[in-house]
């Protein structure tokens, strides 16, 4: 691949036709989607299974993890939402990411499966890791070569995975990618991402108010202490990027820079939000 | 690069879906620890003109009268082992109080490592509660038979020990980091090959989780070494063994003198 300008694109399960698909559709996917999950519907979960699932969210509240929050269903107990900000010093830094768990009926001897809900509609490939399709590819979880589940673990420490993934230089999450090889695509990358979670895990969210009341709350507390980084932000990658294509090293994410759209969007909602009228 | 790294999270996908089945497969033919039964039964289960087998399974039956074969899902050393060690208690009841104090040793010490407390407690007060129930005058050994054949307790108790195995490892790494093939560090290790269940113990899981409970395990491989006579090697090197395993590639069984 020596001359060429663009790497191998990532296989991401989500659009046939893409490098993968077309095997993986014909063999018999693992199933880690906790919405399609009937093989877990037919079984009841056993009592050490509900206490073990009890333990665990209790100490999610107990012993809160930084940027971590999570809202059990209240007629479930085995299915949550977890929202993860983006950390500090993080393309993704600001914002407002979106998980759905489920614990199976035999944990903790079985992982929980993980659906990444924040998508922009399963456009945006957000992380190596995180298909647009909503699957999270993590060895503990089953769906990444690796360590792999131990009873021992529990929900803060599969929180804290999925954390780590967003991290400053997510390219390199990528196998085989621990180097740039054509030297601008962590900066190009970081550049998509930061201005896609801007957009799809900021301004969509607060607008489309799309993710359970709990975490609408937290979205709506945090985005007050990120808007002077959000200002500061869009002030400094406005003039460089908009207007500019984004040029994906995976060649996935594809669209235009807009800083100052975004910016008007996130004053509009600073406004709203100053007034309570969110 | 990519395409190839993903062809290959594709077929440890296909792997682990493949262990599944089998082990579906498995959990209905097998007990998680079976009846009692006389080593005659394995001479059926080998060729009869399979001379290696049939001269060890003759030298087998010289040295032990008994076996109980275990489910083969891959946690079959440590089911074995904590079945084995308390059965044996449940007659003789002299060593479960030292016992009891090194499980509780090995509790601190991996709380001292960062383990959680309340996964931990779990595993801990799980397994306490059936060793405390051996110490009982009243406990029958068909209920300590029923206890590792429930799926909840048993695998509890695999899983402690794995845990336990896997913080003896850690806390001996020096030791130890010479026979870890292919992994950088021993945390590593553990969790791909020791924590996470029905993965195979080796030689290394059993040096540490005997070394780490103070319980001598005699192993008797059974394979297609040289020889025409049954090997066994005790854990720890030199001690006298409580109890013994029979190996057969793959496989750890309990067996009785």
């Amino acid at each position: 691949m020596a001359s060429s300008s663009k790497v191998t694109p990532a296989v991401d399960d989500n659009t046939p036709g893409e490098i993968g698909a077309t095997s993986a559709s014909i063999k018999e996917e693992i199933k880690w989607d906790p919405f399609q999950s009937p093989d877990w519907d037919l079984e009841k979960p056993t009592s050490d299974a509900i206490v073990r699932m009890k333990r665990d969210l209790h100490l999610v509240f107990s012993d809160p993890l930084p940027g971590i929050f999570i809202a059990p269903e209240s007629d479930d107990i085995t299915r949550l939402h977890a929202l993860i900000t983006g950390p500090f010093d993080t393309p993704y830094e600001g914002g407002f990411f979106h998980f759905m768990l489920r614990f199976p009926p035999s944990y903790p001897f079985h992982p929980p499966r993980v659906k990444f809900m924040t998508t922009g509609s399963g456009t945006v490939r957000f992380n190596p890791n995180l298909y647009r399709n909503g699957k999270v590819c993590l060895s503990i979880l089953g769906t990444w070569p690796g360590p792999q589940w131990a009873p021992a673990q529990n929900l803060s420490s599969v929180l804290m995975s999925i954390q780590s993934l967003m991290n400053e230089k997510p390219f390199h999450n990528e196998p085989g990618f621990h180097k740039e090889r054509l030297g601008w695509e962590v900066k190009s990358y970081n550049d998509i991402i930061r201005h896609e979670t801007l957009r799809v895990a900021v301004c969509d969210v607060l607008e489309r108010k799309s993710y359970p009341i709990e975490l609408m709350e937290v979205v709506k507390l945090s985005f007050m202490q990120f808007y002077e980084y959000y200002s500061s932000t869009i002030k400094k990658y406005a003039p460089e990027l908009d207007d500019t294509s984004m040029n994906d090293p995976f060649g996935i994410n594809k669209g235009t820079f807009n800083f100052k759209k975004l910016s008007q969007r996130i004053e509009k909602l600073q406004l709203a939000l100053s007034s309570s009228s969110l | 690069m990519a395409d190839f790294m993903s062809e290959v999270a594709r077929l440890d996908e296909e792997t682990l879906k493949q262990i599944d089945r089998i082990q579906k497969e498995v959990a209905e033919s097998c007990e998680f620890i079976g009846d009692q039964e006389d080593i005659d039964i394995l001479t059926k289960q080998y060729l009869q003109d399979d001379e290696v087998y049939q001269a060890k399974i003759s030298d087998l039956k010289r040295k032990y009268k008994k076996l109980r074969r275990t489910r083969g899902d891959g946690n079959c050393f440590f089911r074995a082992f904590g079945y084995a060690y308390l059965e044996k208690q449940l007659e003789e009841k002299t060593d479960l109080d030292r016992f009891k104090s090194a499980v509780i040793q090995c509790r601190s010490s991996l709380l001292s490592m960062g383990y959680p407390s309340f996964t931990l407690e779990d595993f801990h007060d799980t397994f306490i509660d059936i060793v405390e129930s051996v110490n009982k005058a009243s406990t029958s050994s068909a209920e300590l038979l029923q206890t590792f054949r429930d799926q909840g307790l048993s695998d509890y108790c695999v899983c402690y020990l794995r845990i336990i195995t896997s913080g003896y490892l850690q806390s001996n790494a020096e030791f130890y980091s010479s026979f870890m093939d292919g992994y950088s560090t021993i945390k590593e290790y553990c969790s791909t090959e020791v924590e996470p269940m029905y993965k195979e113990a080796d030689h290394i899981h059993i040096s540490a989780l005997t070394s780490a409970l103070g319980v001598s395990v005699g192993v008797v491989y059974m394979d297609r070494g040289e020889g025409l006579e049954v090997n066994e090697h005790v854990f720890p090197e030199g001690s006298d063994p409580m109890i013994h395993l029979l190996y057969r590639p793959g496989h750890y069984d309990i067996l009785y003198k």
